[in-house]
């Protein structure tokens, strides 16, 4: 009996192949907004959370730690205070650690902030599914006043390699003053990220330094050689340093050791629990997209409901002649049921392969524009609770024009036809 | 054995029209010709025999059972099991082929379906062999009932009402649209059909030269006595 009734449901359908059509596509793109928002939304997250990776630990002097964390991955904000290069040196010594990489913030060039660092820096910061940074063009710094560019800088300010700056003291927009003993030039330029690295002027940790040396020591720098002028230029503190350890199980031990410093008040931050903290501390975009998800979501029940109702007035006869050939009215309301069932999961059926045709074409862009990465071609379980939601949610819209075909249909009879 | 006994109905306060029948029977196996013009009750008073409206007082007996006492899904059950309804402008569902218009009332149907199982393998092996003998052509078979021509859909519709071999076919005015030659041969295919099978038919038209076929004519204004219209039963 119900196979019969949903071969007939299907006949009746396949009968108005242009209304059904119509609410496929309208189903279709609503559960693409739909998943899709929830995509962008969780890419959004994953993108955030993956602004660093492959990191185990970020240190610097004592403060909060999403402040710390702001400032050292995001470059917003100011550090407290820096932490001595010794104390750097002596946790590099530890036999847990593997590497670390100090960088130095506080200058900017033209709104975009400086951060100077290691040559390691390129070889140990990760971001995304642990992607390392890669060259566009030319070549990483080998001299205190060599400088590679994020991609969002030299795409912004149209600078190619060769180009000569000056970098100025502070991070604020507005006039600052320039550090104008020194030019830099431009060696490299960095593939795009979607992370802060995008908006960064990269320098050597000596230049940094020499910009914030007297007139009289600068005067003395050895500038005939570049290994003579590293040496020479070596900080003697550093906003913080990244930290990244031998085996994650020595996270904790390092981080309270670190907490614990008697030299100077440091702290140590794992960037994945903290990025975490600060992404739940935005919760206003969590909401929105949720608001957008729902809104998008009752339109598009609304309009299967609107269908349901229109189709109803064209199938009155239908129904009249199937509930006198016999027909119940539940048997009426399952055929609606059917109905409702075969529009919305063709319709999120074919809303999931538009995701994945759309993102199959879409993702490599994105990645190589702007390094948003988007997992459009695979379903999570949390979207696929989602369409399942969608399927089962236009089952129960259509019990409305159910209960109505129930109570009409207790009253057809050969008289209505 | 079809028994009306002190039946009363009207639509409350839809109309003034009300139905009343103290005692009437129909016999099985009978050919009964019900005449009357138009809203003198003919479709109330096949809905009611059908169970499609209930009255407010008296009993209807159907091959042995009130069919006043069931419940909605059993009248239900009970019309598909021992009704074949032929409409006035036939009614076959636009989307379904002929073969799949033929066998619909067995999917509300066991009994019918049933039936069709002690002679045929499958319900389409029983659709196929009403269609040979109503003359169906086989090439139609599996073409939507749109592109078939009136008289084909008249024999569908007959093929339709006859699967399963239920014991009453009723049929709703349906030569009120056909012209003199096809209305002929309508009957005489229905006839034919119902005598073949012993089934009791039950014919309402207000076309009263069709008398002629049959053998008990009732005029629907001298059963209702609740109508206004004095008439005559005319046989």
């Amino acid at each position: 009996m119900l196979i019969a009734l949903f071969n007939l449901t299907v006949k009746s359908v396949l009968s108005r192949k242009l209304v059904f059509s119509l609410l496929v596509v309208s189903i279709a793109l609503s559960s693409m907004l739909l998943i899709g928002v929830q995509k962008i939304k969780h890419s959004a997250k994953e993108s955030f959370s993956h602004s660093i990776s492959g990191t185990d630990l970020i240190v610097g002097s004592r403060s909060g730690d999403i402040q710390l964390l702001l400032y050292t991955v995001f470059r917003q904000g100011q550090a407290v205070a820096n932490m001595s290069w010794d104390s750097v040196t002596a946790i590099q010594s530890f036999p847990e650690v593997d590497w670390v990489v100090p960088v130095s913030l506080g200058d900017s060039h033209r709104g975009y902030p400086v951060l100077a660092t290691h040559l390691d820096y390129f070889e140990y910061y990760r971001y995304g599914r642990k992607q390392s940074l890669l060259l566009r063009q030319g070549r990483l710094f080998s001299s205190p006043f060599d400088v590679v560019l994020g991609y969002e800088v030299a795409q912004k300010l149209q600078y190619t390699l060769g180009k000569r700056l000056y970098l100025a003291h502070g991070i604020a927009k507005g006039n600052l003053p320039v550090h104008k003993q020194y030019l830099f030039t431009v060696v490299g330029i960095l593939e795009p990220t979607g992370t802060p690295v995008d908006k960064t002027v990269h320098i050597g940790l000596g230049g940094m330094t020499a910009l914030h040396l007297s007139p009289q020591k600068s005067k003395s720098l050895p500038f005939h050689s570049d290994d003579l002028l590293n040496e020479a230029l070596q900080p003697d503190s550093v906003t913080g340093c990244l930290v990244g350890l031998k085996s994650k199980l020595a996270i904790f031990s390092i981080k309270n050791r670190i907490t614990q410093w008697s030299k100077e008040p440091l702290m140590a931050i794992i960037p994945g629990v903290t990025l975490s903290r600060l992404w739940g501390s935005i919760r206003t975009i969590d909401r929105a997209f949720f608001i957008i998800t729902v809104l998008v979501m009752v339109i598009a029940l609304m309009g299967l409901l609107v269908s349901l109702f229109i189709s109803l007035q064209q199938r009155k006869r239908e129904l009249i002649i199937l509930r006198t050939m016999g027909a119940h009215p539940s048997q009426l309301v399952l055929m609606l049921v059917f109905e409702s069932l075969l529009v919305s999961v063709s319709g999120v059926v074919l809303g999931l392969g538009l995701i994945v045709g759309v993102g199959t074409w879409l993702t490599p862009l994105l990645e190589s524009r702007w390094g948003l990465i988007l997992s459009l071609t695979t379903l999570s379980v949390t979207e696929l609770y989602f369409a399942i939601a969608i399927i089962i949610l236009s089952v129960l819209i259509s019990l409305i024009p159910g209960i109505i075909v129930y109570r009409k249909g207790s009253n057809y009879g050969i008289l209505s036809i | 054995m079809i028994t009306f006994n002190r039946l009363s109905f009207d639509y409350s306060l839809a109309t003034d029209f009300s139905f009343k029948l103290s005692q009437f029977e129909i016999q099985t196996g009978s050919r009964v010709f019900i005449e009357g013009p138009s809203g003198s009750g003919k479709t109330t008073f096949l809905n009611l025999m059908v169970g499609l409206l209930h009255p407010q007082e008296g009993s209807i007996t159907v091959l042995g059972t009130d069919i006043t006492r069931l419940s909605m899904s059993q009248l239900d059950r009970f019309r598909a099991d021992h009704f074949g309804i032929i409409f006035q402008l036939f009614n076959l569902l636009p989307y379904l082929s002929v073969l799949d218009n033929i066998c619909l009332p067995c999917i509300f149907s066991n009994v019918r379906k049933n039936r069709v199982f002690q002679q045929h393998k499958t319900l389409v092996e029983a659709a196929r062999y009403l269609c040979a003998d109503l003359d169906i052509p086989e090439a139609l078979l599996a073409c939507p009932v749109q592109q078939l021509s009136i008289g084909q859909q008249q024999r569908v519709a007959i093929a339709r009402a006859l699967i399963g071999q239920p014991e009453i076919i009723i049929a709703d005015e349906p030569t009120s649209a056909l012209d003199n030659v096809r209305k002929a041969q309508f009957m005489t295919l229905l006839l034919r059909e119902c005598q073949k099978y012993n089934m009791t038919l039950l014919f309402v038209s207000h076309d009263d030269t069709l008398k002629s076929h049959f053998e008990e004519c009732y005029h629907l204004n001298t059963l209702n006595e609740g109508s206004l219209v004095d008439a005559n039963r005319i046989v």
